[in-house]
């Protein structure tokens, strides 16, 4: 890891400090402007939840949340996320020892198996929740399907959706988007 | 898969960003949204020397009402057009096509500019825009040039923006009110690019005839395609009438499709058939809809 | 000691919810890409562009000038390290032909690797790999397999006579005489397009070589560690012991993590060579050109067919399109020998002849993908089925019903032995479930609106858990039929159950942990299952060919019945009893009759191995053991019938599912819930071959297929909510009466959907013959047999 203080002064159009709030806690580190969100958030901030499944825009696996709205971190660069707040699936569980609700409903309905999509499910589940705190099944999986998963044929993934519907997982949830 | 090593330039303003394009034309290459743009990069199909990062520049950012219609700024996000109230009142078309743009997590990056930039036939929103008789506001350091997106297509993935220039926002007149609005199209799984598709408005006059139709098909041709003959076909007529047969055949000539993976040349043209006479349904039902509503 | 059956096995069948699934959640999962590694190089390869050339020079020394790259290797830079992979088989008629690691002077497919460059992060390794300057002279290109039989046509490997990794033609009953006492002969081509497995988690491999233990460690990927293992020493060179191999977390694999690849040897012959750990991971491009493809066969079968629908015999030729080189270790013979051995179904068809080829072309190695062969031999069996049936004016499931087995055990054709079975129960069960006389009626009425709607059923017997002499039947050389664990209570009474099988989705760490629990009467909490690393794992071949629960599902309760009788006996010596007047319940071990006179089991535990001096002389002190097990042959034979309505749209060609209902019979359930996933998982692969997926390649050998925009894997709005219905025909042979289902559900949909598709445009006669069903076709097929009607109109 580049300590960013002791760095000379490179050629800014090649590489540069970033600063960002991920899950609450500020981190400094000079990337070479052509990484990627998702690399970033992996090899430089050692958040690994975040999968690399494509790495050209398709699958999802890679959503994570830029100032509160889900994006796909394989189609930003590091850099552009200077002074801005993410939050990866490292900071979905309101603690170490717990789970949130989508979280748990996702557990609950086996809407996973091997594991890989599930931080990108995770987080685009949470925040349709947030948007429509009580989908239709069509609505759910119009808003999940951006998101690829090779396993589980999605029939447990919608119903761990619409079961965190149930337990309220949207509900006055606005103030957690962020 | 990752990106090949580029100059990364992050200008503040459209002067800063047209004086970069001015000065490495070609070399340079404007990364809006990089929904697009950030894929070719990751799969070395685009190895531009300057990597022109606009984000920064606020001003092309926004939606603002304009002369009855809608201004928007060519930074503007896909979603934020797609949950505009002022783009709903002005332009329902864009509000109804939005969703059909990919994803969700794209449309919360992907840019309004962006997509008509990239020149992709098969995309949505520049068929919508073109549909709209939208204007692109090209900027560069000689100055602005307005380009209706009539003619602003040339070829897949190519606009007749110049290198020095930059696309910074697009003027699009409203929709008369109670006009109908539908974008029908065939992709191979939700939120793909479209096979076929066809974006389209039509009014409907007292009689329940339509008025006036406009009708764009798209990845039926290396540009988006105006319907005119289908248009003219479809005016004064029975929006449940025999002339939606002629003039859904008459579109299947006036496109251009070639194969590839995911269809045919002579499945597009015989979808489009298909999609075409959807359209006219759809865009009816619409502005009966609007009629219904504005009587209340 | 006799060990006396539990009774009351409350774990084994519960529906729980799986053990594994907060770390996945909360994105604590370990994949390799996740692991440090202090100085770790990344290495990219260079891959052919081209099918098949004549390689003149490979230059890699500009690469080594590029910023950040450390190293830059074309094959004679690692000849020293690394041999050829060589893929022996004893099956009939086998030709051997080697796979280089690094290509030398021949590239036989796009994407087989040239050279590989290591640098400091990927980008640059990236950049590297673009300055390295391959001079090579294209040669014909072939793509299809008739092109590689054709008189002529150019040998793809001087070593391959013919184009042709195996032929062979096998009689089984007398067929002539079927025929000759056949009513009518039904006769069809049928083809499968080839299709990629893709893992969302794309093949990774670390490798580190320690210099001064010359020891291997890698960390990788993969289904099958010690096979992994296996093939790194064969090919590099290092004894067994010295390599140890970490399979951590994957994110799925569906048999394309199973094999050998020469990525595998590359990495860990560079790590050597570097004297660093060194990183691969694939990027989606390089997983869709080179994990191993499946599927890509062509049947052309004739029935001899009896007036009242009994299908009397078989005559099937069977073609494979193999691609470059064959798979380390399964070989070129797998997918056609599969497909050969399953043709007949859950059907009583006793004479059947087969003509099988495995042919080479120049595409990526096949390998056996989820369901292995089987999903084309069941497309032919039940598009016949269906076709007999449409000429007979019978419904399709009566067919089925006139074929049927009925009665087990009952050897195939093919010679193998199913032992139990429900293959007629679910004809009568998705007769109700579908509804068909009113289906029927329905459909009759939306014909005449133009809406058209068909249903479609297709049966499978999964051959599971091949048993240990029919893996050895399949010629390969490596024996795959014995799996291992140890069960092994540590001094708290807690237990540490290890398995030789590998789980990348489905959910072992739970239904192991069930399993074994049940033999002590223990709660889930107390049993920890460990797998995936060789250095502390006993020899096992991984999870794969629906395996998993019948071996180490068998081994483990060997083991645990071992532990558990140990246990009893040490009690009895502690509590001056019999071992036969001891029982456990729940965590404790009671005098039957006295309950004041009792240990926990944990007490037993902590005697065992913290208080040895209290042990009798003639028990050995530790609480563990290790046991090995060989399944029973030929295998457990899971059933299910998958039925499905659709309804197409005619003029674009759409295909939607309106239901979908399974029905699955793997005997013993120990979880419905992951049993449950399973099925869908499998189905919705199943779907995806049916209506979206194909690798598709153009005339000169080159893929069109490279990213996820054009390969088309179903999502959320592509497949449909399922009914899953289950039936129970315990194995009377495997422990616990378990069969395996892992592979079922991707076997059937391609049949189920064509017959389904073909049910609804019966009006227009056009008959599904491939898969996958593209919109176009069916537009264009509608398009032409209502030409052939002429102006009246078929389907009117």
């Amino acid at each position: 890891m580049t300590d960013v203080r002791s760095t000379p002064v490179a050629d800014p159009t090649l590489s540069r400090a970033v600063s960002v709030t991920a899950n609450g806690r500020r981190y400094e580190r000079t990337v070479p402007t052509r990484k990627t969100l998702a690399d970033f958030i992996r090899e430089d901030l050692g958040l690994t939840g975040t999968h690399l499944g494509c790495e050209h825009g398709v699958c999802g696996a890679c959503t994570v949340r830029l100032d509160g709205e889900i994006v796909r971190s394989c189609l930003m660069l590091a850099v552009q996320c200077d002074g801005r707040t993410l939050q990866t699936i490292e900071g979905v569980a309101p603690g170490p020892d717990e789970l949130s609700v989508v979280q748990e409903a996702f557990w609950e309905k086996h809407g996973l198996q091997c594991g890989f999509c599930t931080p990108g499910m995770v987080l685009t589940a949470t925040d349709l929740l947030q948007r429509t705190p009580h989908p239709t099944e069509a609505e759910v999986r119009e808003a999940m399907g951006g998101n690829l998963c090779r396993c589980t044929g999605y029939q447990f993934i919608v119903d761990a959706v619409l079961h965190a519907a149930e337990a309220g997982a949207g509900d006055g949830a606005a103030e957690e988007a962020t | 898969m990752k990106p090949p090593r580029f100059h990364y330039r992050d200008p503040a303003t459209v002067e800063e960003t047209v004086a970069i394009l001015a000065e490495h034309g070609d070399d340079a290459k404007v990364l809006a949204g990089g929904q697009s743009l950030m894929p070719m990069l990751s799969m070395r199909l685009a190895y531009p020397e300057q990597l022109v990062d606009i984000n920064r520049v606020a001003e092309l950012e926004g939606i603002t009402a304009h002369d009855g219609g809608v201004r928007i700024g060519a930074l503007t996000r896909h979603s934020a057009a797609e949950h505009s109230e002022i783009v709903a009142r002005a332009c329902p078309l864009i509000t109804t096509g939005m969703p059909w743009i990919g994803h969700r997590a794209i449309r919360n990056r992907g840019t309004i500019g962006g997509s008509l930039a990239h020149a992709d036939p098969a995309a949505e929103l520049p068929a919508i825009m073109t549909a709209l008789d939208a204007t692109a506001i090209a900027t560069s350091a000689g100055g602005r040039r307005e380009i209706p997106l009539g003619e602003f297509f040339e070829m897949p993935l190519v606009s007749v923006l110049g290198s020095d220039e930059l696309l910074t926002e697009i003027l699009v007149p409203g929709q008369p009110a109670g006009e109908g609005s539908a974008l029908v199209e065939l992709a191979r799984r939700q939120g793909d690019f479209a096979v076929a598709g066809v974006a389209a408005t039509l009014t409907l006059t007292g009689d329940g005839a339509i008025g006036r139709a406009r009708m764009v098909a798209f990845s039926v041709a290396p540009v988006p395609v105006r319907l005119t003959g289908p248009e003219q076909i479809l005016a004064g007529a029975d929006p449940a009438g025999d002339a939606v047969e002629e003039a859904a055949q008459a579109a299947s000539r006036e496109i251009s499709p070639t194969s590839d993976l995911h269809g045919t040349a002579d499945y597009r043209r015989s979808v489009t058939v298909e999609l075409v006479k959807r359209a006219v349904a759809h865009a009816a039902a619409d502005a009966r809809a609007r009629a219904e509503g504005g009587a209340r | 000691m006799a060990t006396p059956a539990f009774e009351d096995n409350k774990l084994v069948g519960a529906r729980i919810r799986r053990r594994e699934d907060p770390r996945f959640l909360q994105g604590r999962g370990r994949y390799v890409d996740d692991l440090r590694h202090r100085g770790l190089l990344h290495l990219a390869f260079v891959r052919s562009e081209v099918a098949h050339a004549a390689v003149r020079s490979v230059d890699v020394s500009a690469a080594r000038a590029v910023p950040g790259v450390v190293g830059a290797y074309a094959a004679a830079d690692l000849a020293r390290l690394v041999k050829p992979i060589r893929a022996v088989s004893h099956g009939p008629g086998y030709q051997v032909a080697d796979t280089p690691v690094l290509a030398t002077d021949r590239v036989r497919y796009v994407g087989e690797p040239l050279a590989a460059v290591v640098a400091e992060s990927r980008y640059e390794a990236e950049d590297g790999a673009e300055a390295v300057v391959v001079d090579s002279e294209p040669l014909p290109a072939v793509t299809t397999m008739e092109q590689a039989l054709a008189d002529g046509a150019p040998a793809i490997h001087d070593a391959i006579a013919g184009n042709l990794f195996n032929h062979f033609e096998l009689q089984a009953g007398d067929t002539d005489a079927a025929f000759a006492a056949a009513d009518f002969v039904y006769e069809a081509e049928y083809r499968a397009g080839r299709v990629a497995p893709v893992a969302l988690e794309p093949r990774a491999v670390i490798a580190e070589w320690d210099p001064t233990t010359e020891e291997l460690t890698v960390w990788a990927s993969h289904q099958a560690p010690h096979l992994l293992r296996t093939g790194l020493s064969e090919y590099l060179t290092v004894p067994e012991s010295r390599i140890r191999v970490i399979s951590p977390d994957v994110g799925g694999g569906f048999g394309s993590k199973l094999i050998l690849y020469v990525e595998d040897l590359a990495v860990a012959a560079v790590a050597r060579l570097t004297g660093s750990p060194v990183k691969w991971v694939a990027d989606r491009r390089e997983d869709l050109l080179t994990a191993m493809h499946g599927r890509e066969q062509t049947h052309t079968v004739q029935a001899a067919v009896r007036e009242d629908g009994r299908v009397l015999g078989l005559r099937v030729k069977i073609m494979a399109s193999n691609g470059a080189y064959a798979i380390w270790p399964m070989t070129a013979g797998l997918d056609s020998g599969q497909a050969s051995e399953n043709v007949t179904g859950p059907y009583d068809i006793p004479h059947y002849d087969r003509d099988v080829s495995a042919v080479v072309t120049n595409k990526t190695p096949m390998g056996p993908y989820r369901g292995v062969g089987r999903p084309m031999a069941c497309f032919t069996i039940e598009r016949t089925m269906d076709e007999i049936a449409a000429r007979l004016g019978l419904e399709p499931l009566e067919v089925r019903r006139r074929n049927v087995i009925r009665s087990y055990p009952h050897q195939t054709a093919a010679g193998l032995v199913l032992e139990s079975g429900s293959s007629a129960e679910a004809l009568d069960d998705m007769e109700k479930l579908l509804d068909v006389g009113r289906f029927r009626a329905e459909q009759a009425e939306l014909r005449e609106r133009g809406v058209y709607r068909g249903v479609g059923v297709a049966a499978v017997v999964e051959h599971s858990a091949l048993g240990t002499q029919e893996v050895a039947r399949k010629g390969i050389d490596i024996g795959l039929g014995l799996e291992s664990a140890i069960v092994r209570a540590e001094p708290d009474g807690h237990l540490t159950a290890i398995v030789g099988t590998h789980s990348h989705g489905q959910g072992h760490e739970t239904t192991f942990a069930q399993v074994v629990a049940d033999e002590f009467g223990l709660p889930l909490e107390r049993v920890t299952v460990r797998f995936g690393d060789t250095a502390v794992v006993p020899y096992g071949l991984g999870t794969w060919a629906s395996r998993s629960l019948v071996y180490a599902g068998g081994a483990a309760i060997l083991a645990a019945r071992d532990v558990r009788d140990k246990a009893l006996e040490i009690a009895a010596h502690e509590l001056e009893a019999s071992p036969a007047d001891l029982e456990m319940v729940g965590g404790e071990i009671l005098v039957k009759g006295s309950p004041s006179k009792k240990l926990s089991f944990a007490d037993v535990a902590r005697i065992a191995i913290h208080k040895p001096q209290r042990l009798p002389e003639e028990i050995e002190p530790g609480l563990e053991s290790t046991r090995r097990y060989r399944a029973p042959d030929p295998g457990s034979f899971s059933n299910s019938l998958h039925g499905v309505v659709v309804e197409v749209d005619v003029k674009t060609g759409e295909v939607r599912l309106l239901r979908y209902v399974v029905i699955e019979d793997c005997g013993t359930i120990v979880n419905p819930l992951i049993v449950d996933g399973q099925v869908h998982g499998g189905t919705a692969q199943g779907i995806g071959q049916a209506l979206l997926e194909e690798v598709a390649y153009d005339e000169s050998g080159q893929p069109l297929t490279t990213t996820f925009m054009d390969y088309l894997i179903p999502g959320f709005n592509e497949v449909p909510r399922m009914e899953i219905h289950h039936l129970s025909s315990p194995s009377p042979h495997s422990i616990g009466g378990f069969k395996g289902m892992g592979e079922g559900g991707a076997i059937n949909p391609p049949a189920a959907i064509a017959n389904a598709v073909t049910d609804a445009l019966r009006p227009f006669g056009v008959r599904v013959d491939h898969v996958p069903i593209a919109r176009d076709w069916i537009v264009r097929s509608v398009d032409a047999a209502r030409d052939r009607a002429g102006a009246a109109g078929a389907g009117a």
